[in-house]
C-alpha cells in the first residue's frame, strides 16, 4: 500500500527530527548546567578560604575585606560542636561512643551476615540476619540505656551533664535510635490489636493512627512542649523539654511503624496461623514462633526505610529549642566572630545527615537483594 | 477484617473481659489526664473556651493574602488583618489562608517540576537520568527543614537590595524584600512603586522571601516524589499500547497524550492526592523561617493568649479537616474507578 509506504517515511523523518531535538536539548541542559555550575564551584573552591582555623582567613577585621566565597575554617572550628553540641569537651568521648553503641548490634549482625554468605550457602529460614531479632532488639535496648547512662553520667561516677547540653550529630543518632526501639513493642501492640475482633479497641487505635499520621509532626512537638505539662497532676515535676520530644517522637514513630508492621501481618497467609494451632501451639506460641519471624523477614526494608525517615524527622525538634544537629548547625553563625558564615554549617549539618541516610539506605539495599532466605509462603498443591 | 488471629474454639468471654478492662484502663487514664489538665489551667486562672478569638490581636503579621473585596470587606469578620485592632479570629484565619496559599504554590512548583522530571526520567537519555537521580538522592537524604533554611539563607544573600534590584518595565520588582508585581485592588490595577527615596516598594502584590523560599524548597522537594510517580505510572502501562498508537499513525507525544497519559492518570491520581496531603503536612514547617502561617500565627496567640488546649484543638483540626478533604476526593474517585481496570 502507498499510504503505508507514506506512514513510514514520515515516521522515519519524525525519528530524525526527534534526535535532533534531543541533541539540542542535551547541549542546551549542558549549557545551562556549566551556567549554573561556574558560580557554585567559584563559591565553594576557588574564593573560598579551606586550610585554616580562624576566622581572620574569612574576614580581616583590620581592613574589613571578607572573602567572596565559602568560609569552610567556621566549620573546621566547631566539628566539635557539630558532632556533640555544647557538651563538655574534656567529656566528648562520651557522645562518640554513646552514638555509635545502640547501633553496634545491628552493624555486628549484617557484618555476620555478609561473612557467612560469603562462607556456607545454608539458608536459616527463620533468622533475621544470623542472630535472631529478639537478641538484636534486646541486646540495642540494654546498650540504649547503657548509653543514655553515659551521657547522664550519675550512675557512673561521671560528671553529671544536664541534658540541655546534649546536642549535635550525637543527639540526632541516639534520639532517632530511642524512637525505633521503643516504638517497636508499641506498634507491635497497636498492629495486633487494629488486626484483632476487639471492635471499640480497633476504633479508637485506628483514629489514634490516622489523627498522628493526619497532622503535622511539629505541632504534636507543640503539644509536648505546651501541653503536656498541664497533663502532669500539679505538683510533679514537670520532664524536661528533651524527654518530652523524646516522648512525642516514640508516639509519631508508634502510629506509623504500626501501619507497616500490620501490612506485614496482613501478607501472612491465614493458613500459617491454622497450621500453628493445628500443631497444638497457643496463640503467643504461634505469633512468637511462626508469625513474627515471616512478618520480620517481609519488613525488614520498610522498617529500614522508616528509620531514614525518623532519622530526616528528628531534625523537626530544632524548631522547639533542642539543639541537635541542625539546631547547632544554626546558633553556629549567630556568634559574633563567625557572623554571616550561615551556609556552610548547614552544609556541613546536612553531609552528615546524607552520610547516615546513604549507609542506611545500602543497608536496605543489602537486605532487599538476600531474599533467598525468605520463607516459601505459598504451600504446595496435592497431587 | 482479614487475617484475625483467633482460635475458632476459644471462648467469647475472654476476649470481652480483656476488651472490656483494656477499655476501663484507657477511659480511666484519660479522665486522669482531663482532670490534671482542667486543675492545672484552674490553678493558673487561666479562661477556658473560645471567647479569646473576639478579642483583640495586638501583634503585627508581615504577610496579609489579599482577596477580591466582596469576600474580605473590612468591618466584617472577614475583613484583612490589620495590627491593633483586627480579632485572634482574623489572625488565625490569615495564617489559615497563609498556609493555603502557600500549599497551592508549592503544588504547582511540584507538579510542574515533577512532571517535566518524571518524563525525562521515563524516556530521557542515560546521562540525564543519572543526574536527576543523583539530584534526587541528594534531596532525599537530607531533612526538608534543613532544605528550607537552606533556601530562605540562600534567596536572603542572592536577591539584591531594594535601590540596586531588578525593574522590568517600572511594574514587576525583584529585590530583598520580595517579588512584587501589578495587581487588581477595588476594581483597578494597582501598579507597585519605589517609596522612601527608593528604599522600599509598596503597591500591588507581593511574594515575600519567606513565601518564595517555603514554595520553592517545598515544592523541589514533593517534585522528587511526583516525579516518581509519574515515572512509575508511565512504566506501568502496558508497552503494546504505545506500540498500537505508533502504529497507529499517531506520533511519539500524541501517542503520550491521548494513549499513554490519560491510564497512567488514573493509576497515578491515589499516590499524587497522597503527595498533596504530605505537602500539607509538610507545609507547616513554615515555622522555621517566619513565614506567618497557622502553626506560627497559633504559636504567637498561645504565648499571648495563654490559651494553650483550645489552639491546639484550632491547629489539630484545621491540618485533619484538610487532609481528610483530600482524602475524600481520592475515596470518591477509587470509588468511580473501582474494577474499571480489573484485568
Amino acid at each position: 500500500m502507498a499510504g503505508l509506504n507514506n506512514k513510514l517515511n514520515l515516521n522515519q523523518l519524525n525519528l530524525k527530527r526527534t534526535n535532533l531535538k534531543l541533541w539540542g536539548l542535551k547541549i542546551f541542559a549542558a549549557v545551562t548546567l556549566m551556567f549554573l555550575m561556574i558560580p557554585i564551584f567559584k563559591w565553594t573552591f576557588f574564593n573560598a578560604s579551606w586550610w585554616s582555623l580562624n576566622s581572620e582567613s574569612c574576614h580581616n577585621t583590620i581592613t574589613d575585606v571578607k572573602i567572596t566565597g565559602a568560609c569552610w575554617p567556621v566549620v573546621w572550628a566547631h566539628a566539635n560542636l557539630l558532632l556533640a553540641g555544647r557538651y563538655p569537651e574534656s567529656q566528648i568521648w562520651r557522645p562518640l561512643v554513646a552514638m555509635i553503641l545502640p547501633l553496634t548490634p545491628i552493624l555486628a549482625s549484617l557484618l555476620l551476615n555478609s561473612i557467612s554468605i560469603k562462607t556456607n550457602t545454608q539458608k536459616n529460614g527463620s533468622k533475621f540476619l544470623q542472630i535472631g531479632f529478639s537478641t538484636l532488639y534486646f541486646t540495642t535496648l540494654v546498650f540504649l540505656f547503657f548509653s543514655i547512662l553515659l551521657l547522664e553520667g550519675t550512675w557512673l561516677n561521671l560528671n553529671i551533664v544536664p541534658s540541655s547540653d546534649w546536642g549535635g550529630f550525637a543527639l540526632t543518632l541516639l534520639l532517632s535510635t530511642t524512637g525505633i526501639v521503643f516504638a517497636l513493642p508499641l506498634a507491635l501492640g497497636i498492629a495486633l490489636i487494629r488486626l484483632s475482633t476487639f471492635q471499640i479497641l480497633n476504633k479508637i487505635f485506628h483514629a489514634f493512627v490516622l489523627f498522628v499520621r493526619g497532622v503535622p509532626l511539629v505541632s504534636l512537638l507543640f503539644i509536648g512542649q505546651y501541653l503536656l505539662p498541664f497533663a502532669l497532676p500539679s505538683g510533679a515535676a514537670i520532664p524536661n523539654a528533651l524527654f518530652r520530644a523524646g516522648i512525642i517522637i516514640c508516639a509519631f514513630q508508634a502510629a506509623s511503624l504500626s501501619e507497616v508492621l500490620r501490612s506485614g501481618f496482613l501478607a501472612i497467609p491465614q493458613t500459617q496461623w491454622e497450621g500453628a494451632f493445628a500443631l497444638g501451639m497457643s496463640r503467643f506460641q504461634s505469633l512468637k514462633f511462626i508469625i513474627l519471624p515471616q512478618v520480620l523477614q517481609l519488613i525488614r526494608v520498610p522498617l529500614i526505610n522508616s528509620f531514614i525517615a525518623l532519622v530526616k524527622d528528628t531534625a523537626i525538634i530544632t524548631l522547639i529549642g533542642i539543639n541537635d544537629l541542625l539546631g547547632i548547625a544554626r546558633l553556629i553563625s549567630t556568634q559574633p566572630k563567625w557572623l554571616g558564615w550561615d551556609l556552610e554549617p548547614l552544609i556541613a549539618a546536612a553531609i552528615l545527615y546524607g552520610t547516615v541516610v546513604y549507609l542506611l539506605n545500602r543497608i536496605s539495599k543489602t537486605l532487599d537483594s538476600s531474599t533467598n532466605n525468605l520463607p516459601q509462603l505459598i504451600p504446595e498443591q496435592m497431587p | 477484617m482479614p487475617a484475625t488471629f483467633r482460635k475458632k474454639n476459644s471462648s467469647n468471654m475472654k476476649y470481652k473481659l480483656f476488651e472490656f478492662v483494656f477499655l476501663c484502663v484507657l477511659i480511666t487514664f484519660f479522665c486522669y489526664i482531663a482532670d490534671n489538665i482542667r486543675t492545672n489551667i484552674n490553678a493558673r486562672h487561666i479562661s477556658t473556651g473560645f471567647s479569646f478569638l473576639n478579642s483583640t490581636a495586638g501583634f503585627p503579621i508581615a504577610e496579609t493574602p489579599v482577596l477580591p473585596s466582596g469576600l474580605w470587606e473590612s468591618g466584617s469578620l472577614f475583613h484583612e488583618y490589620e495590627t491593633g485592632t483586627s480579632t485572634y479570629f482574623t489572625a488565625l484565619l490569615t495564617g489559615l489562608a497563609n498556609t493555603i496559599k502557600a500549599c497551592f504554590a508549592a503544588f504547582f512548583v511540584a507538579s510542574t517540576l515533577g512532571i517535566t522530571l518524571g518524563l525525562l526520567q521515563w524516556r530521557g537519555s542515560k546521562s540525564i537520568q543519572k543526574l536527576i537521580s543523583f539530584l534526587f538522592g541528594v534531596l532525599r537524604s537530607t531533612p526538608l527543614v534543613l532544605q528550607l533554611i537552606f533556601c530562605y539563607m540562600v534567596i536572603l544573600k542572592i536577591l539584591p537590595q531594594v535601590s540596586d534590584g531588578f525593574i522590568w518595565l517600572n511594574s514587576i520588582y525583584l529585590n530583598n524584600r520580595g517579588f512584587f508585581f501589578p495587581f487588581w485592588v477595588n476594581g483597578e490595577i494597582q501598579f507597585p512603586t519605589l517609596t522612601f527615596g527608593g528604599r522600599n516598594v509598596t503597591g500591588g502584590y507581593s511574594f515575600s522571601p519567606e513565601f518564595l523560599a517555603i514554595s520553592l524548597s517545598l515544592g523541589l522537594y514533593i517534585s522528587t516524589y511526583i516525579a516518581d510517580i509519574v515515572c512509575s505510572s508511565l512504566k506501568s502501562v502496558a508497552q503494546g499500547q504505545n506500540e498500537a498508537a505508533l502504529a497507529l499513525g499517531l506520533s511519539k507525544q500524541q501517542s503520550l497524550w491521548y494513549v499513554l497519559a490519560p491510564q497512567a492518570l488514573t493509576l497515578a491520581r491515589p499516590n499524587f492526592i497522597n503527595q498533596a496531603v504530605s505537602l500539607v503536612k509538610n507545609s507547616a514547617l513554615g515555622v522555621s523561617i517566619g513565614y506567618p502561617e497557622l502553626m506560627s500565627v497559633g504559636g504567637t496567640t498561645m504565648n499571648q493568649s495563654g490559651q494553650a488546649v483550645e489552639i491546639v484543638i484550632i491547629w489539630m483540626s484545621s491540618y485533619l479537616l484538610i487532609n481528610l478533604l483530600l482524602s475524600a476526593i481520592n475515596f470518591l474517585f477509587s470509588r468511580k474507578n473501582h474494577g474499571r481496570f480489573k484485568q
